[in-house]
């Protein structure tokens, strides 16, 4: 601020400054914001590993036949939070979680689930 | 090697704050792995059979629950602290299994949110524990040199990455994290922006610290004093620009076993 000032007068609010240092000192020890972007960035990764996924069985074996990957499930329930619901993969996702044949309903459960908590 | 338990004792002590760190992290993002976060255990599990339906299934669930990850996570902050205070050798070592047993459960649980910094703590401490194990001077001795040995490791293996990456090389990179919201600062994303030499010279300078830091062990000492101090400053500055506040733990615990290793 003073270095800023270049010589006008300046009036220095220094509750302002040490507010402003405290929090950016605070920022380089205690940070969850990097852990939680950590996360997103995994599962967003995985998300999208998964719907590639999908999007090959669904052009190899067309949509009555097509199998989910078992791994994929797990992040179908973070749709409304990793992705944004527009996207136009969005019905291949449906078909995927009503095409899984072995875990189906834990899948549906846990999405519905996140659903209904999601705001 | 007499000296070598002291010093390991202050790698002990510097990867018992960032593993403390991350706990109260992780304790602070409940709404991420509690019931209804999307990394609950009862979405989490849908991943593999064996979690989700296999012989150890029901138990897996008690424990990784809401409950049982939050004991789990007071457990590893508890270890930590006790690790920082001056206990007998006996309470040392259970602080340290303690801690080192959550951090693999954990490792489990709260998988995605981890990153180098975290590999690099779980294997600090569990080297140390298995020193503290085997509870000789020459164990002690032994740890230090492989923790050593990671810490240029990690630093060559992440120099050589950057070195073969034209954007790092360029300084892109780095204008474009420093310019970003999470990771970046205002300021200092917008000076690297309007001066892309300073922002190629400071990427270099990081590459260069990195690739050259296994030099420690033969530089003269003022040389190597200066790698460690630049490696230092590095970790230090991204944790005040960038905010990755478990790095400057994590790789400061394997300095003393540099210092010790190459006599500084």
């Amino acid at each position: 601020l003073l270095i800023r000032a270049r010589g006008r007068r300046v009036t220095t609010d220094w509750r302002i400054v040490s507010r402003a240092a405290t929090r950016r000192w605070w920022h380089a020890v205690f940070n969850p914001a990097s852990k939680r972007a950590q996360v997103v960035e995994t599962l967003q990764t995985e998300l999208r590993r998964d719907l590639a996924d999908h999007a090959l069985h669904l052009r190899n074996a067309g949509t009555a036949t097509a199998t989910a990957t078992y791994p994929s499930l797990a992040y179908l329930a973070l749709l409304n939070w990793a992705t944004t619901q527009t996207d136009d993969r969005w019905p291949q996702l449906q078909f995927a979680i009503v095409a899984e044949n072995a875990h189906g309903n834990d899948a549906l459960d846990a999405l519905s689930d996140w659903h209904e908590r999601c705001p | 090697v007499t000296a070598a338990v002291d010093v390991l004792g202050w790698a002990e002590r510097a990867a018992a704050v960032g593993v403390a760190l991350s706990a109260v992290e992780w304790l602070a993002l409940g709404d991420l792995w509690e019931e209804g976060g999307p990394c609950a255990w009862g979405i989490l599990r849908l991943r593999s059979r064996a979690a989700d339906s296999g012989r150890f299934s029901a138990a897996r669930a008690r424990l990784f629950g809401t409950f049982g990850t939050r004991t789990i996570l007071w457990a590893q902050l508890a270890g930590c602290v006790a690790v920082l205070l001056p206990t007998s050798p006996d309470w040392h070592r259970a602080a340290l299994c303690t801690t080192v047993v959550a951090l693999l459960a954990l490792r489990r649980r709260l998988d995605g949110g981890n990153d180098g910094s975290d590999q690099l703590l779980a294997l600090t401490l569990g080297a140390s524990l298995l020193a503290r194990v085997a509870g000789t001077p020459h164990a002690a001795a032994l740890v230090l040199w492989f923790l050593a040995g990671q810490g240029c490791l990690a630093y060559a293996t992440s120099g050589w990455g950057k070195l073969r990456q034209r954007d790092w090389r360029s300084g892109a990179v780095l204008r474009d994290i420093t310019s970003s919201t999470l990771f970046g600062s205002p300021r200092i994303g917008a000076r690297l922006q309007r001066r892309p030499p300073e922002a190629a010279w400071l990427s270099r300078f990081v590459i260069a610290t990195f690739v050259l830091f296994p030099l420690v062990f033969v530089l003269p000492r003022p040389l190597a004093l200066g790698l460690l101090g630049a490696a230092a400053a590095f970790h230090i500055g991204t944790a005040v620009v960038m905010g990755l506040t478990r790095f400057p733990w994590a790789f400061f615990a394997t300095y003393p076993a540099v210092v010790y290793c190459a006599h500084l």
